[in-house]
């Protein structure tokens, strides 16, 4: 791992208070020492756009929520890819719903991967683990 | 012989010869000792063709041939013997031939003898009794071989009949001689008949027409018309004409007024009324329903084309006029137009009206139309009322997809915030329940980490609630992909799933399929279907020993037949229907845990596929479902 990489934050954009309590909790467990942004709504989600364009170091990965107050993930997902700065940036679905529709419509808006929230806290430190595991060690981000 | 004397008899002589002169039958005198011509009057020169002059004193031989051939001496010898003959015989001269009768006598006159003969021109009167003969002879061929009944009647009696008329009654011809006219009549128009047969006096010029039942032999009775006429006959009043058989006229006229009956009740059934109209003088004749439509007196009624036009809706009539125009003039090959017409009262009624020219003349203009007027008030009200409804329908109709597509959306977002706004705070729950006994452990005795347990295991409950809620909600709103499913394929999916747990339970899990069954339904339908099932069977029979479990499925006609069998704890077939109820639970939760939506969800998913289900059971014998799918 370059250690360049150690220091490109985690975007995380979640409205709920617990959720991002607890996602960081989980993030602090496995000793993640990626610097973990939040942003809670599809505003300060988007407001990253320009920051990035000034040269701000982009996430090595976006998880975002797709309900969130103001502007949806969807949205969010839509303006990203529309950008030029984050059209290839690795974002990760992760809501709390299944819905059929809210899949198709994220892989439309070429999300790379959609992850349902579990309940269980004990399964959400797994995806947590899943999740720094793949996304800030294994998988190799673009520039 | 005195002077006096004399000179009178010369007039009287003189006056004789004139007379014999004037006379048109011929005169011939011939002494009979020589068959010299002694005297012969005007009309025998005409006969002889000569002059008196030449004639008188010459041989008679001369100017006649046959008595040449005979030879006088023997013509005067046979004149003799029978003293007078009479004769007819052909005679050549400038008229012709002439055919002339001839009578000889002897005479004696002084010392001679003379032959007279007397010539009579009897041409004309033997052609007429030629033609008499003839033509009656005709007349009676003509009578005796009518195919119409010929009579004549005089007293009451029959003194006449044709055969054809005999015939027609029955009798021989003989038979029908004096026969009493009463014999031959229906009883009640025998007074008609015979009032015809005694006319008064002033009647006599009158022709006879009539019709009347006649009486056959046999008893039977049949229509006969008759034309008659009255004679003298003797100096008596009768009789005669022509009888016709009109038995087949009688049933022409008998169907054709049923059926001009028939029509004319149909019409009036239908409420139809008929028009006749003169295109010409735009004057029309219609029937009585034709009039009480439009509510006016038919006896008093009169229809034109400009009355018709009046008490036509204005609308209408912008509409009808060029149609009528057109068809009359030949430009449209139909008329049925639908217009209303104000009535007497001064209401509108809806007319259908049909109309065909039946009569042009040689330029092709149309000069008269038949056509039936209906009133369609009723159907039209219906119509309109019909109209209306489907409007008020399809308002109604847009007025519930709304409802049901706001409905829907609401269901959405209600699904949504389940999903999303419901599962967060138990995550939070569950978190920091977590995070408490993990982080606090030192400070927490076994009880509060019961209490904890407890705590995460009703977060649980709650979280698989609400997964089953959103299951079914996504059964009933996903789209269905009907597609030919290979079952037992699937079933080797869902046996493969649910491995681990049938292993730890040590149970069997038999399939007994027919090979390369497959049924038509949607492939997450069925998948949820069959999971669910087995789910239920195992969690049902987890106390048998051991747990057997049973794929099974044959195709019945049309369909497959599928089941699942359990020999589990089963149930009371009276709670059949509540077992597939939502949150319906048979057992107690802590027995058997469970959300009691995972029936509700099967059943409905294989309401969606088009297929059904139902489950047979006994308590303590284990239980089936059937399944039933198209093929």
């Amino acid at each position: 791992m370059k250690t360049g990489e150690l220091s490109r934050p985690i975007l995380l954009v979640e409205d709920n208070q617990m959720d991002v309590d607890l996602t960081l909790r989980a993030f602090a467990r496995r000793k993640l020492i990626n610097p973990v942004e939040i942003a809670r709504d599809g505003e300060e989600a988007l407001a990253w756009i320009p920051r990035w364009e000034a040269g701000e170091p982009l996430p090595l990965v976006v998880l975002l929520d797709l309900k969130l107050p103001r502007i949806d993930g969807l949205e969010v997902l839509r303006q990203y890819r529309a950008a030029r700065v984050s059209r290839t940036l690795p974002v990760v679905v992760l809501t709390s719903s299944k819905e059929d529709k809210d899949i198709v419509a994220a892989y439309g808006y070429h999300a790379n991967s959609y992850i349902v929230k579990p309940v269980d806290f004990d399964k959400f430190m797994e995806v947590a683990t899943q999740i720094e595991l793949y996304w800030c060690l294994l998988n190799q981000p673009p520039r | 012989m005195k002077r006096a004397q004399q000179d009178q008899y010369k007039v009287s002589l003189s006056l004789l010869r004139d007379l014999l002169d004037q006379s048109g039958d011929a005169f011939i005198a011939v002494r009979a000792q020589d068959g010299r011509i002694t005297y012969a009057n005007e009309q025998a020169c005409l006969y002889l063709d000569a002059p008196r002059e030449t004639l008188t004193g010459q041989p008679i031989i001369n100017f006649v041939e046959a008595l040449q051939k005979a030879g006088w001496p023997s013509v005067v010898e046979e004149c003799r013997r029978v003293k007078r003959t009479v004769f007819e015989t052909g005679l050549a001269n400038r008229d012709g031939e002439r055919l002339i009768e001839v009578s000889i006598c002897s005479i004696e006159s002084g010392n001679d003898d003379y032959l007279v003969a007397t010539v009579r021109d009897i041409t004309d009167r033997k052609w007429t009794e030629s033609v008499l003969v003839n033509s009656e002879h005709r007349f009676r061929i003509l009578v005796e071989h009518s195919l119409v009944g010929v009579y004549l009647i005089q007293h009451g009696n029959m003194i006449y009949a044709n055969p054809h008329l005999a015939q027609l009654f029955g009798y021989e011809n003989e038979a029908m001689m004096n026969k009493p006219v009463a014999e031959l009549v229906h009883p009640d128009d025998l007074a008609e008949v015979m009032a015809t047969l005694y006319p008064r006096e002033s009647e006599y010029s009158l022709k006879i027409r009539y019709e009347f039942r006649a009486r056959h032999k046999n008893g039977s009775f049949f229509p006969v018309e008759i034309y008659g006429s009255y004679i003298d006959l003797d100096g008596e009043p009768a009789t005669i004409g022509t009888l016709l058989d009109i038995t087949e006229r009688k049933k022409v006229e008998i169907a054709l007024r049923e059926s001009e009956e028939r029509l004319r009740l149909t019409l009036k059934a239908a409420q139809q009324g008929w028009y006749d109209l003169n295109i010409k003088t735009g004057e029309a004749k219609v029937s009585a329903e034709y009039a009480d439509i439009l509510g006016y007196q038919p006896e008093t009624f009169t229809e034109n084309v400009e009355s018709w036009l009046a008490r036509m809706h204005p609308e209408d009539r912008e509409v009808v006029m060029p149609l009528f125009q057109a068809y009359i003039e030949g430009k449209i090959p139909e008329y049925r137009v639908e217009f209303r017409q104000q009535t007497r009262s001064g209401h509108w009624k809806w007319i259908l009206s049909i109309g065909s020219i039946v009569e042009r003349n040689e330029q092709g203009e149309a000069l008269r139309m038949l056509g039936t007027h209906r009133d369609i008030t009723q159907r039209k009200k219906a119509e309109q009322a019909v109209r209306k409804l489907n409007e008020e329908l399809e308002a109604r109709v847009l007025e519930r997809t709304q409802q049901l597509q706001a409905a829907n959306q609401e269901l959405e977002t209600f699904t949504y915030t389940v999903s999303h706004d419901l599962k967060a705070p138990l995550r939070g729950i569950d978190g920091y329940s977590r995070l408490l006994q993990e982080d606090c452990k030192d400070n927490l005795d076994s009880e509060c980490n019961l209490f904890i347990d407890n705590i995460r295991r009703g977060v649980r409950q709650m979280s698989e609630l609400i997964e089953d809620l959103l299951a079914y909600s996504r059964v009933e709103r996903r789209a269905l992909k009907l597609v030919q499913i290979q079952v037992a394929k699937l079933i080797e999916h869902v046996k493969l799933e649910k491995k681990e747990e049938l292993e730890a339970l040590g149970a069997a899990f038999t399939v007994n399929l027919p090979e390369g069954l497959t049924v038509k339904a949607d492939f997450n339908g069925l998948m949820m279907v069959m999971r669910n099932l087995v789910d239920n069977a195992v969690k049902f029979s987890r106390d048998s020993k051991p747990p057997i479990l049973d794929v099974g499925g044959r195709v019945e006609g049309q369909s497959c037949l599928l089941w699942v069998r359990d020999n589990g704890i089963g149930f009371d077939m009276k709670f059949h229907d509540r077992i597939f109820d939502i949150f319906q639970h048979l057992e107690r939760a802590e027995d058997y845990p469970g959300t009691g939506i995972g029936l509700t969800i099967v059943r409905k998913a294989m309401q969606r596929m088009g297929g059904r289900i139902w489950a047979e059971s006994v308590p303590g014998q284990g239980a089936t479902f059937y399944l039933v799918l198209p093929l």
